[in-house]
């Protein structure tokens, strides 16, 4: 219950913050391009919050990171492929909890809120309507490649940090 | 101005619970990857975009821009995209990729249709 409202919650100010942005926006950018300062900027942000929670929260072991070549110098971080054998199971427990709620309010409700698919695929439509092709080829390009490049450089930005720390506590 | 920003938030929360709703599904119910639940989230909305934009006289706030906007995601669809890459799973992160461009593209139109004639 607690994760539904704070995905609701997300997505309510997720949607509001694409919405001024893109009114901001309107008449000074065609609305794909306004659309891409929304999308690859939410892209990048999802990779950066998504292993800084996983590091925050994953205390119980088997995190989703640990298929990742990236992951590898992770292996010393307590708690994230490993159970954190300092913590009882209670505050394993309420922290993995915790984790969901944040992840619901920032991941799945913010930022799946405030990035969108549907807007994108109908300015893709509107523009081949319009004959306007190169403009929905580069569309279409740069969307994909940035908005995953973005991914993958908020998650190495973060990772490369962790590893940092852990060098610094000399674990 | 206040109508405005509250249909957006409204729609835009009832987009994001339906979109958690099916990754829960997704999730509990059957051993499908969780990159399942942002493709048929994207989808629906996709489809719903489009007849939206076909039939006249509705609220777009709260329609488009907050549930159909909500509802779908690029930064989540991206973030699975990337995990497959990063795990060396090229052939099927491309085949995400191009599925999401092409079948978002093609539902838009279908929505469309469903809506009036082109």
């Amino acid at each position: 219950m607690k994760i539904a409202i704070a995905v609701a919650v997300g997505g309510a100010c997720g949607a509001l913050l694409r919405e001024s942005i893109m009114a901001m926006l309107q008449g000074v950018l065609d609305p794909w391009v306004a659309l891409l300062c929304v999308n690859v900027p939410g892209s990048i942000a999802i990779g950066l919050l998504l292993v800084a929670l996983e590091l925050r929260f994953h205390k119980a072991g088997g995190s989703a990171l640990k298929a990742l070549p990236l992951a590898e110098a992770l292996r010393y971080h307590p708690g994230l492929f490993e159970p954190d054998p300092t913590m009882p199971a209670t505050e394993l427990n309420s922290l993995s909890g915790r984790g969901k709620v944040w992840s619901g309010l920032l991941i799945t409700g913010l930022l799946g809120g405030f990035t969108t698919f549907s807007t994108f695929s109908f300015d893709l439509i509107e523009l081949l309507r319009n004959g306007e092709i190169a403009a929905a080829a580069v569309d279409a390009a740069i969307s994909f490649v940035a908005c995953v490049a973005g991914v993958i450089a908020g998650m190495s930005i973060q990772i490369r940090r962790a590893i940092r720390c852990t060098a610094r506590t000399g674990r | 101005m206040a109508v405005w920003i509250s249909s957006i938030a409204l729609g835009g929360a009832a987009g994001a619970l339906l979109r958690w709703a099916i990754g829960h599904f997704i999730s509990t119910q059957t051993s499908r990857p969780g990159w399942w639940a942002t493709a048929i989230a994207n989808a629906a909305g996709c489809l719903l975009i489009g007849l939206f934009a076909a039939l006249p006289d509705l609220p777009e706030p709260l329609l488009v821009g907050g549930f159909c906007g909500a509802l779908t995601t690029f930064s989540s669809l991206a973030l699975d995209i990337a995990m497959l890459t990063m795990q060396g799973r090229y052939r099927l992160g491309a085949c995400l990729a191009l599925g999401s461009l092409t079948g978002g593209a093609g539902l838009v139109v279908a929505g469309l249709a469903m809506g009036g004639p082109l």
